[in-house]
């Protein structure tokens, strides 16, 4: 399957092309100049800005589906304007990203989002997809929030199907490894969806601390 | 306590005509900083009006103020929440890409952070609520829909970027205490109905400017809410019974004095 990988600056997304070139011709996508970390063995990394619609349907052309990891660890600039253009760069892109997709006929969006948007949950409950995500009300922490609810909205009314990730960061103890992560993407990919009877589903990836699955779930 | 029954309150988005209705049905009760991201001046003086019938703001003397402030940049509107009571948020830019997340969901951001931060009472802010969206998923054949229905928005540039600026918003309020009351909205009429208008059916969400701008007053006196974010339609109780519009009445103790009867109603003549 020929998949654009957004966010292929970034250590998830970089991560993600690297190994998915094992199963899939990968574009990787990025905001950065130059990606910053080994792709492996995927295409050429495009730079592009994702909130301009002709440089999202570019970065998508011939795609089959679309791995959306910036808003997973979205890099936050500095000056006093960044917190804002961290939450336009991810609403307006994953806007744009998705009524690219829509217009190209591109079937499915796999967004890889963030299982912090679970830290204010007291620690004595066993949280899953079904719950609430609670950011913080801080930019960093609304950024994921924010592209789960473009996704979702724009999936729900039959749009595009998507499916909704939620991960740790990339190896931590209490994050998720890459094993974990790419095994999740490829049964995103596959997942029948159909038989769910919904376009958008969601689902978390954590492979260790609180978050992570018990034993036999 | 949220409530705020005198002091002052900074309106951002004063130039459209919510705020121009939200203007004159305050500024006998509260020190007003009216800002748009164009001088009120320039708007009154180019007449710019965003329908044939939709009000213009009045330009208040001291000790009221008005100033130009754009709601995307974080540092204008914490000077503008300086010093202030209670903020209401009326901006709003629909269709133009480049804006509506800036304006829409940044500028709800900036907002109700800088209310957090000011320590601001109560802010009251305001999005649309799209009673047909042309979709499964919106409630256009559903009956007695009420305020706190979860929104779907769709690919709806407006509709979108408006609802996640909502969910900012509840965030905050959640977060970080600020008191939130979010003012739905839909359709805006002239309090007047023309002759050949009566019996000629009406919107089943919609409001007059006059009692759009009466709200805000209900509102920014109301008492403490049971939530820290509560929604509210603001709407005429009509007789199709699409919409109940019976919260606002009960939290706020405001209802739409313009209910159109006029319209609903044969003709006797």
């Amino acid at each position: 399957m020929k998949l654009a990988v957004t966010g292929a600056d970034r250590p998830m997304g970089a991560m993600l092309c690297r190994r998915l070139t094992e199963d899939h011709e990968i574009f990787p996508v990025g905001e950065a100049d130059q990606p910053g970390h080994d792709l492996g063995r995927a295409g050429e990394y495009r730079r592009v800005d994702l909130n301009l619609p002709p440089e999202a349907a570019a970065a998508i052309r011939g795609a089959h589906g679309i791995v959306h990891a910036q808003p997973h660890d979205p890099a936050l600039g500095e000056g006093p304007g960044a917190e804002g253009s961290l939450l336009e760069k991810i609403s307006r892109g994953t806007y744009v990203l998705v009524q690219a997709a829509v217009e190209a006929h591109v079937g499915r969006i796999i967004l890889i989002s963030q299982i912090r948007l679970f830290d204010a949950v007291p620690e004595q409950y066993a949280v899953n997809a079904d719950w609430q995500p609670r950011p913080r009300p801080e930019a960093e922490s609304l950024a994921p929030y924010l592209a789960e609810l473009v996704c979702r909205e724009i999936a729900r009314v039959g749009k595009i199907e998507a499916v909704n990730l939620r991960m740790g960061k990339l190896e931590a103890g209490d994050g998720t490894s890459a094993d974990d992560a790419v095994d999740a993407v490829q049964k995103a990919l596959t997942l029948d969806m159909a038989a769910t009877g919904y376009h958008w589903h969601e689902l978390h990836v954590v492979s260790g601390g609180r978050f992570a699955p018990r034993g036999g779930e | 306590m949220a409530t705020v029954k005198r002091g002052k309150v900074v309106i951002f988005g004063a130039g459209g005509p919510v705020g121009a209705a939200t203007t004159t049905a305050l500024k006998d009760h509260y020190t007003l900083r009216c800002t748009d991201a164009m001088s009120l001046d320039r708007v009154v003086a180019e007449q710019r009006r965003q329908s044939a019938s939709a009000p213009l703001p009045e330009l208040l003397e001291a000790p009221h103020e008005r100033a130009v402030v754009d709601v995307t940049d974080y540092q204008q509107v914490r000077d503008a929440c300086e010093g202030m009571d209670a903020a209401i948020n009326l901006t709003v830019l629909r269709n133009a890409l480049d804006k509506a997340f800036a304006v829409n969901t940044v500028g709800a951001y900036n907002v109700a952070k800088a209310a957090a931060d000011a320590g601001l009472k109560r802010l009251i802010h305001t999005g649309p609520f799209h009673a047909s969206m042309s979709h499964s998923a919106d409630y256009w054949q559903d009956h007695q829909v009420p305020d706190d229905v979860p929104m779907h928005p769709g690919d709806d540039l407006y509709a979108l970027s408006k609802y996640l600026g909502g969910h900012i918003t509840r965030v905050f309020a959640e977060e970080r205490g600020l008191d939130v009351l979010t003012y739905l909205f839909c359709g805006f009429r002239p309090r007047q109905i023309q002759p050949d208008e009566r019996g000629s059916g009406g919107s089943s969400f919609t409001v007059s400017w006059e009692d759009s701008g009466e709200s805000f007053l209900y509102g920014l006196r109301a008492g403490d809410m049971p939530t820290s974010c509560e929604v509210f339609f603001i709407a005429a109780a009509t007789p199709d019974r699409k919409y109940r519009v019976d919260k606002a009445r009960r939290l706020l103790g405001w209802e739409a004095e313009d209910t159109f009867e006029e319209l609903y109603r044969r003709p006797t003549d």
